[in-house]
């Protein structure tokens, strides 16, 4: 057993850059067909914290970097709460860095960013749902994409470093210009708004389709276009002449074949320049659609993470005592973090497990938390035929949301709406 | 299952309005809510609190930057450093006083109590080194600072005593505070004639214990604790 890891190369921004008010959470709930048993819960918790050892870590200063050292216990399974993704306290949580809850018959995980992205912890989350499976009906579990199975030994390739492993030799410019930014009736540091749509992913596809792009293309469209509406309200002659960006994070698994579980993911931000004329949504979608075709490639995205690989790499910044390092990413990330797109629209994609889990799993949904300057974030996860996308804000207005579901269905697709909003 | 008007979204049972417009769902077939909220109906308090650590370094830094000043200005008028104690000193009871708490919120306030008397008591003896014509220092205020804060130390324990009534607590506390007048006659009156023995403080004290034993005894007796509740509505 590993007892301490380092922290991968994205990782290390969001230890430096929590406070007590902010962590940098991301939320994943499951839908069982029946009502979830605690005490078999508990121990599919335990069994799977072995099969993923980067899970079962708590956070460590050390003189230079952060890192991860190994626990044993596990984290207590708390009561779903209305308000998601308040920040972690990790030694209220027995110094684990994801949180579980669970509520009738759904499962709901909330993961710190500096343990792993989206994909990681799809794969934890489902991999737990499997084992509770096992142990609750006596499930074979077959291991996929999304699902390793409890009763094989974790590998080394699973909880690697791959930014690491793929950085090249070149690397290109980081620096992003910025977004425009809409703003609204704050809600308490407490609160967080959610309004979730559901919706066919066939008729989300055909639409696509229709326009001859992705799903995700698609969306990313949407947003930034729902996004636009709301900038031309504005009465100020600085905030008309903004670009409109959003932010799409981008599994690099699917081009550099990695195992890890760990953060692996970069970023980019298509957009609209706003000052050039008005956009129609067609030309919005061709934007994005012809911006992600440029940035996409294997090349533009290694090129992009071997630029923060270099950084870490860097001697100068490497004798640099933790508490300075502390101090200048705070600065830094307050200085320039979100202010390069309006909102994050991060899409899972499409989750498929095994015949035999499917029977018992009828819903996943992907929420983001509180960003740090992003009023709406956006998650989205397709499974069962179904595709939920799930807003998460800190304003009272939902301008945003309206404007992306009426052309949804303004468009044909059906979408079916719930919130957490009362009051 | 409804469907906004506005919106044409399908709306979960349990909205009452649109959540993306907040136009108000009518629909006269509606009879009751079938499927519950996703979400829990609880919030959890993390947004409420302080970020404690914040709050004690601002509360440091407003009070050292007096504290700053003066010594500057101590060192170029008295060319060394006099009176700038009295202020160092204070401020230093101020920060306990308020950080104290804040730091040790979940813990006993014993802790703090005592490092508030803990650092009165020295303010009192540096007091008194800087001074050393002023004599009533070391006689009334030290005495006098060590008795108010053993009266509080007992206080905060009946307090918390769980088995104790509204009433016995009342009692108790009476009792307590009765002493304090002889802790200040006696500072008072050995300081102005020498002699110990106290003058005043029977006729403060003796309402205070005379109060204080009737409640002991009245709340160990069910009929006279009802009375005494109903009479003073608690």
């Amino acid at each position: 057993m590993k007892k301490w890891f380092k922290l991968d190369n994205a990782a290390n921004i969001y230890p430096s850059t929590q406070t007590s008010e902010w962590t940098a959470l991301f939320r994943l709930s499951v839908t069982l067909s029946e009502d979830v048993d605690l005490q078999v819960l508990e121990e599919a918790q335990i069994h799977t914290l072995k099969r993923f050892p980067s899970f079962a870590t708590r956070l460590r200063k050390g003189l230079f970097w952060h890192f991860f050292e190994h626990i044993d216990s596990a984290p207590p399974i708390l009561d779903d709460i209305y308000n998601p993704t308040q920040p972690l306290e990790f030694r209220h949580n027995r110094h684990f860095m994801y949180r579980l809850l669970y509520r009738k018959n759904r499962i709901s995980a909330e993961f710190f960013h500096a343990l792993t992205d989206g994909s990681g912890a799809i794969t934890f989350l489902l991999s737990l749902v499997a084992e509770y499976l096992h142990l609750k009906y006596g499930l074979e579990v077959v291991p996929s994409q999304y699902v390793l199975s409890c009763s094989d030994s974790p590998e080394p390739e699973e909880y690697e470093d791959a930014f690491q492993r793929y950085a090249g030799p070149n690397s290109i410019g980081l620096s992003d210009g910025p977004s425009y930014h809409y703003s609204g009736t704050a809600v308490p540091l407490n609160k967080l708004l959610i309004i979730s749509g559901e919706l066919p992913t066939e008729a989300l596809h055909a639409k696509a389709k229709e326009y001859k792009t992705s799903i995700g293309a698609f969306l990313a469209a949407v947003l930034i276009y729902s996004i636009y509406k709301k900038q031309k309200s504005e009465k100020s002659e600085r905030a008309l002449r903004q670009d409109v960006k959003i932010s799409l994070p981008i599994n690099l698994r699917r081009f550099f074949p990695s195992k890890t579980v760990r953060n692996f993911s970069s970023f980019i931000n298509p957009g609209i320049k706003s000052r050039l004329g008005d956009y129609t949504f067609e030309e919005v979608l061709e934007q994005v659609v012809h911006f992600m075709g440029l940035n996409i490639t294997e090349k533009e995205l290694r090129a992009r993470f071997t630029g923060y690989v270099n950084i870490e790499k860097n001697l100068l910044l490497r004798i640099v005592p933790l508490f300075v390092k502390d101090l200048l990413l705070k600065i830094g990330h307050y200085l320039t973090a979100n202010r390069t797109s309006a909102s994050t629209l991060s899409n899972l994609g499409k989750v498929e497990v095994d015949e035999s889990i499917r029977q018992y799993m009828r819903r996943i949904e992907f929420m983001l938390g509180r960003s740090y300057e992003k009023r709406v974030s956006c998650g989205v996860v397709s499974y069962n035929g179904n595709t939920v996308i799930s807003f998460s804000r800190t304003i009272v207005e939902a301008d945003i949301e309206r404007n992306f579901f009426r052309q949804l269905v303004d468009m044909g697709i059906p979408v079916a709406i719930e919130s957490n909003g009362r009051g | 299952m409804s469907y906004c008007v506005h919106c044409g979204v399908k709306l979960a049972d349990y909205e009452t309005r649109c959540p993306l417009c907040e136009t108000e769902v009518i629909d006269p077939n509606r009879t009751k809510v079938i499927t519950e909220p996703t979400y829990q109906d609880r919030m959890d308090i993390n947004g409420k609190k302080l970020n404690k650590r914040f709050l004690i370094m601002l509360i440091s830094l407003a009070l050292l930057i007096p504290v700053a000043v003066i010594a500057v200005i101590d060192l170029v008028f008295s060319s060394g450093l006099t009176w700038a104690f009295y202020v160092f000193g204070a401020m230093l009871i101020i920060w306990t006083f308020i950080v104290f708490p804040i730091y040790f919120e979940e813990k006993s306030p014993y802790l703090y109590l005592a490092a508030d008397l803990a650092v009165s008591s020295l303010y009192i003896l540096m007091l008194s080194w800087l001074n050393s014509s002023v004599k009533w220092l070391m006689s009334i205020a030290l005495p006098l600072i060590l008795s108010v804060g053993l009266c509080v130390f007992l206080i905060i324990f009946v307090l918390q005593a769980k088995r104790i009534g509204k009433i016995e607590k009342g009692g108790w506390i009476g009792i307590i505070a009765s002493f304090l007048p002889w802790a200040i006659d006696i500072a008072v009156t050995h300081y102005l004639t020498g002699s110990f023995v106290p003058v005043w403080a029977w006729y403060v004290s003796s309402p205070l214990i005379i109060l204080g034993i009737v409640l002991v005894v009245a709340s160990k007796s069910v009929s006279m604790s009802e009375w005494i509740r109903r009479n003073l509505f608690f």
